[in-house]
């Protein structure tokens, strides 16, 4: 019975007894990608030093709709975030992330405690810069952060994804005899993941599934796993409940899960339970893969505004994964 | 030819979401729909397939419109099956009961002696549900949270406890928090008055942790916790939005379809004659049912069986 | 219900779930054997094959792992005695995660980035496909020594004596010093050490190394050089007999098609396939696994730029040639292969039955005018009559109509209509208004039957009607996968209505028209359900909707019945080389089989080639439009498609479904 070190921010933050940080962050067509931003400054929290993600989309029609959305996000988090120490990095939504989100792009000016924002970032990148944040012996502080969405309109949220990919960094380095095991973390869009899914039938297929929050949000995502579940699925499939911004139960369940086994993962759900997949990941020691359909398109109003929490505060979930040098989980 | 059958040969637009929606129950049944007890209790229902039944009760509709629409409003049906709800007594505990003593007990959770410590915070706390339906011995071994020898039900409590009685079990055991768990909370009458009892037999912090609540009874709690000064805190793990409630007078936030589902609902409990109101219990009009018994505050067309409605979905297991 | 499931010998785990592990081989249809036995030969082969097209199984025969398998269930190995004397070894480039090579191109110079991702490519495979020959070798080597009758066409030896030659072998050939550890002197140190190589390059990829070893990047070798090096290492040292045929497979290769489309690196990793192809080396005989899209795109070999030739450097079997039907349907292969997957399952579920299981569970298709009272039951007449039509013939066709003739009523109204736009007054004269006319030619009636009960159907709100074992393999559109899919859904749809049958059952099914009309239907959903879920979806799924709904309104609207072929559309062939949106979609839909493909000669003048297509038949359910091709299909242009195209713009997440204004806005979670 114990508690893992992540909640509200203004519950998580504080604890840490950090002073000071350097913020990693996106600009984003999203409101909420300025929520974190704007509550540290709101909290007269110090933020040293930053680094914002400028990310463009292949050209499209969505593109051309969410532009002046990025643009205007992007001028308000100048505002808040300016100064020498203060910079971004350009970047399109399929470059190569390797050479972009180093540790030195990351974190130009060496600072010790980092709070990673996920909120807008795209899964790639950030769990490509997660990795490299988790592994530098300079961060020894680091908070990953969400804000949750308002809402989002029930509609295609995005398109045109991209067959599925091992994420960089995120691949398998062992193989075994054994036949993989795939993990699907269920969301709101199928992407383009039926042949993968079919295949795992043949070994072994399981599902996360965000639980709770309950209706609307676990209505569309019982919608999608129907999409997604091959009608002749094995008698062992399991859909396991997680509560949607839980983190860390993700990680446990996900690294017993593959404890001595091959496992896939496919975190096409909400970005937390991304988060503790990664995590998982990296504590699998090359057993596991993480395998992703990137979307070249998204809706710009695919979220809206930025939840409140039961105190009327923006609602926005911190996870403490490294404390003083030690990887917490 | 079932109902759903002439539906899957009947227009294009009609067969493909027939399908889908098919394709929705066939695969919830096979996860969820099949826990359901009382349908468990009695062989050959539960030797029926979930379809089979969802035709069969579909049939006691007197329109083809009416069918149409409760058919495909089934999908706002919140069911709460095994797995959601050891999920849910994990957040209950973990997402709630144990910050909720952090902060009591001022804990860094970064020290080193920080497990100690909420062991220590654990062992001072008194969990109970609030009435009987929680079942309180699997929170606990779910949760592995370790509880008191006594386990009460705090309504029942109300009519047949002592309130002397309790005071000395707090202090002979040296409990300081008490720790309340309800299933579901529909207009939150039951709840409003174990906890009141609660309020006035417990004379330390109390946490009200419902696992599912309905919004006319999530007002209520908040009101009662605000109204305590300080002492009850008032933590629900999932409130029902609007699209799980169908209540007489039409919610703004609610889906569109329920116009249709409203009239369908209404001519259903005056074919069925149901004792119960039609929007349920109190008028919630919760689209809930748990694995282990439907509540009465869901529409009676779900759960309930009379001469001129014979087969209902989820029958519910009324008390004696 | 899960028992229920399971019960459906059609279930595609049914097999593995129920019966033995090894089982699954019973279930290898040998019919294609017959027509791919390149396979089992020398020379190299590309193996051409959709999703569904029985190219999994026929690499899969290829498998040490499923020869033992067919030895232990005592199944007879299809491929002929003569060409079994061979060892396979192989590599899914999905499974070995080829995507993540050029995950650190970018970081190359550009000037040699190409050179270097391609020497790192072809290394990786080298590195993956020598691995995997060892391990077949030591399996096998491992399986005869308890079963010596097994695979005697292949007897392997790894005495240590034998060991010690083939790395004497080995330690003075070109490539291998340095591609394992010096100090390896048996297969299994050499495994370890190519696993270790394997692993090097993968923790690069990944990021944990930020360069790859240097003893590795002075051992990189051209591709093929190390398994043929290896291959006739094996033969001399007499691990394996000198006859011994190496055949190694890449399968899903066009997953490189699409990394190559992503990474801006041009052709360069097919191309590093295509060189190790055109070395021609005898020691070695590729088996290249792919869909179609993906060979054909590039030929050249990296490094030569010479292109590939077909039938000198390789030779292709295209599985979708071999299945699909040709001009003489006596001859046509995909019924034989079907009736014969069937019979296996079926076999293996403990039905017996006499002569042809298709038949006894389909039956027979129904008949044209059957069909066409079946969807008008007791409608009063449906037909849409001329006013200026003479009274005679109005008369005339409503008790065509009324005396269960519905089809030939509705003939009779599309005929008349038909010679109004010729011009000829017959429907004014109420004296001709007797026989069928429309039946003057055999042609004319034969090659309207589906537009007229599609017609027919539509105006009663009815699902097409397919039923009957000629239907359900034309259905299947020669796609084993869509065969399966129908046969599952119709039993399971069989079983779901018939639960006393299903309780008593000891001899096969005979399934009702309605089982299979609600059985196809739900295939049909299913069919167009994979579209959604796969590859390009948004693209295809949009295309495909876009193309039913049109067909559908053009035939339901074309009340003279003059276009019965507008199942289908037709653009110039030079229409394919624009550098138009729709023309990589357009290619996308047929290299995943959502759209058949073929020349066809022009009715018009000019004689232009042009090319037409046509939904997969199982797609033709859901549309409710004919399978059945006759005729001219729709001649059009690129500018109307995309006018048609861009009408479906903004649908909802599921093209075919009308976004609800309704269900706008919900409360808040998570996306991406």
């Amino acid at each position: 019975m114990t508690v893992k070190p992540w909640g509200k921010i203004e519950w998580l933050l504080p604890r840490t007894k950090i002073d000071s940080w350097h913020v990693v962050t996106s600009s984003s067509f999203e409101d909420r990608c300025l929520a974190l931003v704007t509550w540290l400054c709101a909290t007269g929290t110090i933020v040293d030093s930053s680094t914002i993600f400028r990310i463009t989309n292949p050209p499209s029609d969505l593109w051309a709709e969410a532009l002046p959305f990025v643009e205007k996000n992007f001028a308000s988090l100048r505002t808040l975030l300016h100064g020498d120490t203060h910079n971004f990095i350009d970047l399109g939504l399929l470059d190569q992330v390797g050479s972009i989100a180093n540790s030195d792009a990351l974190n130009p000016h060496g600072g010790q405690s980092v709070i990673l924002d996920i909120t807008t970032l795209p899964k790639r990148f950030f769990l490509f810069s997660l990795k490299q944040l988790l592994n530098s012996p300079t961060v020894k502080n680091l908070v990953v952060t969400y804000a949750r969405a308002k809402d989002y309109p029930e509609s295609a949220l995005c398109e045109d994804a991209l067959p599925p990919t091992a994420l960089p960094g995120y691949g398998r380095i062992y193989e075994s005899e054994e036949k993989s095991r795939l993990i699907v973390g269920v969301g709101y869009m199928p992407l383009s993941v039926e042949e993968l899914i079919e295949q795992a039938k043949y070994s072994r297929l399981d599902f996360v599934f965000p639980f709770p929050p309950a209706s609307p949000a676990f209505r569309r995502n019982w919608d999608l796993l129907t999409m997604l579940m091959p009608t002749d699925f094995p008698r062992s499939t399991e859909i396991h409940r997680v509560h949607g911004m839980d983190a860390f139960e993700v990680f446990e369940r996900v690294k017993a899960w593959g404890d001595g086994h091959i496992i896939d993962l496919l975190p096409i759900g909400p970005k937390p339970h991304t988060l503790g997949m990664a995590m998982a990941y990296l504590r699998l020691n090359g057993y596991a893969e993480i395998t992703y359909s990137q979307p070249q398109a998204y809706r710009y109003n695919y979220s809206r505004g930025i939840a409140m929490n039961s105190e009327g505060k923006p609602h926005i979930l911190a996870y403490c994964l490294k404390l003083g040098g030690r990887q917490l989980f | 030819m079932s109902i759903i059958d002439t539906w899957t040969t009947s227009t294009i637009e009609r067969t493909r979401d027939t399908f889908k929606l098919k394709q929705l129950y066939e695969l919830q049944a096979e996860f969820l729909f099949n826990q359901y007890e009382p349908v468990r209790a009695s062989p050959s229902e539960a030797a029926m397939p979930f379809l089979q039944r969802l035709d069969r009760w579909l049939g006691c509709f007197d329109s083809p419109e009416d069918q149409w629409n409760v058919f495909r409003s089934l999908k706002y049906f919140f069911f709460i099956g095994r797995e959601e709800t050891d999920e849910l007594y994990r957040c209950a505990v973990s997402h709630k009961l144990l910050p909720w003593l952090i902060e009591r007990d001022g804990l860094d959770i970064f020290s080193c002696d920080f497990q100690e410590n909420l062991d220590k915070a654990i062992h001072t706390t008194w969990p109970c549900p609030v009435t009987d339906s929680l079942r309180i011995n699997n929170l606990l071994h779910r949760t592995n949270l370790k509880g008191q020898s006594l386990r009460p039900d705090w309504l029942s409590l109300k009519q047949l406890g002592d309130k002397e009685k309790i005071a000395k079990y707090k202090k002979d055991k040296k409990v300081k928090y008490l720790a309340l768990f309800e299933d579901f909370v529909g207009s939150g009458m039951q709840c409003e008055r174990a906890t009141k009892f609660a309020l006035d037999a417990f004379d330390g912090p109390i946490i009200l942790a419902p696992l599912v609540v309905c919004h006319p009874g999530d007002v209520k709690l908040h009101a009662l916790a605000a109204a305590s000064k300080g002492r009850l805190t008032y933590e629900p793990i999932v409130v029902l939005a609007s699209d799980c409630l169908i209540t007489e007078i039409p919610d703004a936030g609610e889906p569109k379809s329920f116009a249709t589902f409203r009239i369908a609902l209404q001519n259903g409990h005056r074919k069925g004659a149901f004792a119960d109101p039609a929007f349920g219990w109190e008028g919630v009009g919760s689209l809930v049912s748990s694995y282990s018994n439907c509540p009465n505050n869901s529409p009676p067309i779900f759960h309930g069986m009379t001469e001129s409605w014979l087969h209902p979905l989820f029958p519910r297991k009324g008390r004696v | 219900m899960v028992a229920l499931r399971f019960d459906n010998p059609f279930h595609d785990l049914w097999v593995t779930e129920i019966l033995d592990a090894n089982a699954y081989v019973q279930m290898f249809s040998p019919v294609l054997v017959a027509d791919t036995e390149e396979m089992f030969s020398n020379g190299h082969v590309v193996l051409k094959g959709r999703q569904g097209s029985g190219k999994s199984m026929l690499l899969n025969l290829l498998e040490t792992t499923t020869r033992v398998a067919y030895f232990k269930t005592n199944a007879r190995y299809p491929v002929p005695k003569k060409q079994r004397a061979f060892i396979s070894a192989g590599v899914q480039l999905t499974r070995a995660g080829a995507s993540l090579v050029a995950a650190r191109s970018e970081d190359i110079p550009k000037d040699q980035r190409s050179r270097i991702v391609a020497t790192n490519f072809a290394d990786y495979l080298n590195s993956l496909l020598c691995y995997d020959l060892l391990k077949n070798v030591v399996y096998l080597g491992g399986e005869q020594e308890g079963n010596p009758d097994l695979l005697p066409e292949v007897t392997v030896d790894l005495s240590e004596e034998r060991q010690s030659e083939l790395f004497r072998i080995l330690a003075a050939s070109e490539t291998w010093p340095g591609f394992i550890s010096a100090d390896c002197s048996n297969v299994r140190e050499a495994m370890t050490s190519l696993e270790s190589r394997i692993r090097a390059h993968k923790n690069y990829f990944n990021f944990n190394l930020d360069r790859l070893p240097q003893e590795l990047e002075r051992s990189r070798s051209p591709a093929g050089e190390p398994m043929a090096e290896l291959a006739g290492a094996l033969r001399r040292s007499n691990i394996l007999p000198p006859t011994t045929l190496v055949l190694l497979r890449i399968d899903q290769h066009e997953e490189l098609f699409e990394l190559e489309r992503h990474s801006k690196l041009g052709n360069v990793f097919r191309q590093v396939i295509n060189s190790a192809l055109a070395k021609r080396d005898p020691r070695v005989a590729y088996r290249i696994g792919t869909r179609h899209y993906a060979w054909d795109a590039d030929i050249t070999a990296w490094g030569s730029g010479a292109p590939l030739e077909a039938m000198r450097d390789y030779s292709v079997v295209d599985l979708d040639s071999i299945l699909k039907r040709g001009e003489h349907s006596k001859s046509w292969k995909f019924p034989v292969f079907a009736a014969d997957v069937v019979s296996r399952r079926l076999g293996a579920a403990g039905f017996t039955f006499p002569g042809s299981a298709l038949e006894i569970m389909f039956g027979r298709s129904l008949e044209p005018s059957e069909r066409a009272r079946k969807y008008v039951g007791n409608a009063r007449c449906l037909l849409q009559l001329d006013p200026t039509w003479a009274p005679e013939w109005k008369a005339y066709l409503e008790k065509l109509w009324t005396d269960h003739e519905p089809l030939e009523a509705k003939f009779g109204e599309a005929w008349l209509r038909q010679q109004v736009q010729k011009r000829r007054k017959i429907g004014l004269d109420g004296s001709q208004a007797h026989g069928t006319p429309w039946r003057k030619s055999p042609w004319w009636p034969k090659e309207r039957n589906e537009i007229a009960l599609m017609q027919l159907a539509g105006a009663r709100q009815q699902a097409l009607i397919w039923c009957g074992e000629r239907q359900i393999v034309d259905l299947a559109g020669h796609n084993i996968l869509a065969f399966m899919t129908i046969c599952k859904s119709v039993w399971a749809t069989w079983q779901r209505r018939n639960p006393d049958d299903v309780e008593r059952r000891i001899a096969l099914p005979s399934f009702s028209v309605d089982d299979q009309v609600i059985g196809i239907s739900e295939a049909s959903q299913i069919w167009f359900k994979k579209i959604q879920v796969g590859l390009e979806a948004d693209q295809r799924t949009r295309l495909v909707s876009t193309l039913g709904q049109w067909f559908r309104r053009r035939m339901l609207d074309d009340q003279s019945l003059s276009y019965p072929g507008h199942s289908g559309f037709s653009l110039l062939e030079n229409d394919l080389m624009a550098n138009h949106f729709l023309v990589p979609i357009i290619k996308a839909c047929r290299d995943h089989g959502d759209l058949m493909e073929s020349q066809h000669t022009t009715k018009e003048k000019d004689q232009a080639q042009r090319v037409k297509w046509y939904l997969h038949p199982l797609l033709c359910p859901i549309f409710r439009i004919p399978h059945i091709r006759t005729k001219e299909p729709i001649y059009t242009t690129l500018a109307e498609l995309q006018l048609l195209y861009d009408e479906r713009r903004h649908m909802g997440p599921i093209a075919d479904a009308p976004l609800k204004a309704e269900e706008e806005a919900q409360l808040g979670f998570p996306g991406m």
